[in-house]
């Protein structure tokens, strides 16, 4: 049995004071947070309604001993620089923890305008190997997100080279996303507003399409089971954080968080790796495992 | 206007050298897989039916691929005049920039423009000097449109517009770094026109809608891709 026992932090995107509440008092370790004033890669509706409701995020996580990030995770266009690098200013100045980015160009103007904090590289800036890393470590990069299609044998030497970088991972039995997010301009619910009563559309990636020949063909993605074994592989690389992401819909954040939490005792008890699939294979049965649920709902 | 065409090395024996008459230059390896890396063997293949410039194309890389990567540069770099080579990976990039400045030229791929097309351009173009990065790949209007500030040249691909890939091979069933012997095959047209906004066509890992040609002061060369047959 394995006995690596590493504590593996909880990260969790939230849109509002009670969800940073909610979240923060019942195991997670940090929460982030995005403003319409900073660019990030999400909906509308995942994001704060107001500063005064970020800044009682930033207290309540001190005040448990836990932290809050700010989400800046898209290419900016240079237009909102000057009022994204001041709305971070103003939240590192009020206490925020770091920010998440994941355009160079911004990091380089946040860094150019004396924007001291922890930054984060977005898992949409695709790291996948150590020399990637590297390049964003030499520019200020202090945490990385691992992208979810990396295998333990591609993550390993990320993790041997990493220099004192953090490195985040998601729960990938929980949360895995058939195709680079990234890289892909095809049709699903990602790319619209939310509109309240409207039901969001099909993912193209998870519908049925046919081919010439007749047949039904689904982008593939590997099943829980593989998902599984490399979380629980890459947790014992030595992964730092376990992050669970943003989404519109509160019910499924809090069945994927509270799945998180399980899955997460598990590998920190140190279980062997058999016991780990049969446990995690019964945590994971009714959590969908592909993308989020875009029919809205708050706490 | 340069005009060059796209083979995957396990295409090199369906070509001939009548098929590659009229291209100024072949792009060799793949975008979307790192098992499309060229061999040295490979260049040589295509050089006894090609006896132009060859541009070398390479995907984002797992550590594997980047090794390859570095390998193929250590032993082939000194043999062609104008080493040309399609970059979808930071990793490669920093590579090529501490160890080959100045000896290869690194072209932004289309992976990597999907990402940094939106970027502040003052700042794209000065890290484009700071690389030696004198061009740029894309495959749609939007892209050239993002792409408005950039002071290199743009290489415009057909007759494909690229809108998604995985490193999960749909042939395979495994991942992009696990040994592939495979040829990835003819594309393979999807439908559905609930979910799609037009037929969708299935090349390797990667999908694809159809796209035509345009016209761009920037634009410099085109780049085919090599079609098979069903």
């Amino acid at each position: 049995m394995k006995k690596t026992g590493k504590r593996l932090g909880l990260t969790v995107g939230v849109r509002n004071f009670k969800e940073a509440e909610y979240f923060l008092t019942r195991g997670a370790d940090e929460v982030y947070c995005g403003i319409p004033a900073v660019p990030n890669h999400g909906v509308k509706a995942e994001n704060f309604g107001s500063l005064e409701d970020i800044h009682r995020t930033i207290d309540i996580a001190h005040s448990l001993g836990k932290k809050a990030f700010l989400v800046a995770n898209d290419i900016f266009p240079h237009k909102d620089f000057p009022k994204a690098a001041k709305a971070a200013a103003v939240l590192v100045e009020r206490g925020i923890d770091g920010v998440i980015i994941r355009d160079l160009a911004i990091l380089d103007y946040f860094r150019k305008k004396g924007l001291k904090t922890h930054f984060t590289l977005s898992t949409l800036a695709l790291c996948f190997n150590s020399g990637a890393l590297g390049f964003f470590r030499d520019r200020g990069i202090s945490r990385v997100v691992l992208p979810q299609q990396i295998t333990p044998e591609e993550a390993a030497p990320l993790f041997r080279n990493r220099k004192g970088v953090e490195i985040e991972i998601f729960c990938l039995p929980l949360f895995y996303e058939t195709n680079l997010n990234p890289l892909c301009s095809m049709w699903c619910p990602c790319g619209q507003e939310i509109v309240p009563g409207k039901a969001p559309r099909p993912f193209t990636c998870q519908s049925d399409l046919l081919r010439p020949d007749g047949e039904k063909f689904r982008m593939p993605m590997p099943d829980t089971r593989w998902l599984l074994s490399t979380l629980y592989d890459i947790y014992h690389l030595g992964a730092d954080m376990m992050k669970v992401a943003r989404g519109p819909n509160i019910e499924e954040v809090i069945q994927v968080f509270n799945t998180t939490v399980y899955i997460t005792k598990l590998l920190e008890k140190g279980i062997s790796k058999e016991l780990f699939l049969y446990e995690g294979a019964r945590a994971a049965v009714k959590a969908q495992n592909y993308g989020k649920n875009y029919t809205f709902s708050t706490l | 206007m340069e005009r060059t065409i796209l083979l995957a090395p396990s295409e090199i024996p369906l070509v001939t050298a009548e098929r590659l008459k009229g291209y100024d230059a072949v792009y060799l390896g793949g975008e979307f897989c790192e098992n499309r890396l060229p061999s040295p063997a490979d260049y040589k293949r295509l050089a006894a039916i090609f006896h132009g410039r060859v541009v070398t194309v390479t995907s984002i890389m797992s550590e594997r691929g980047l090794g390859r990567a570095a390998d193929l540069l250590k032993k082939y770099l000194g043999r062609q005049k104008d080493f040309e080579i399609v970059v979808n990976d930071w990793g490669l990039l920093q590579i090529l920039q501490d160890k080959y400045r100045g000896k290869a030229r690194p072209v932004l791929g289309r992976l990597i423009v999907w990402e940094i097309a939106r970027m502040d351009k003052p700042f794209l173009n000065s890290f484009c000097r700071e690389y030696g990065i004198k061009a740029a790949e894309a495959d749609c209007e939007p892209v050239l449109k993002q792409l408005s500030g950039f002071k290199g040249a743009i290489h415009y691909h057909g007759p494909y517009r690229f809108r998604s890939t995985s490193r999960y091979c749909p042939h395979m069933k495994a991942f992009n770094s696990a040994p592939c012997a495979r040829v990835c095959g003819a594309p393979v047209k999807l439908r559905n026109p609930k979910v799609l906004g037009e037929d969708l066509y299935m090349i390797g890992n990667a999908y694809f809608t159809p796209n035509r040609p345009v016209k761009h002061r920037l634009i410099r060369r085109t780049v085919e891709t090599f079609l098979r047959k069903a």
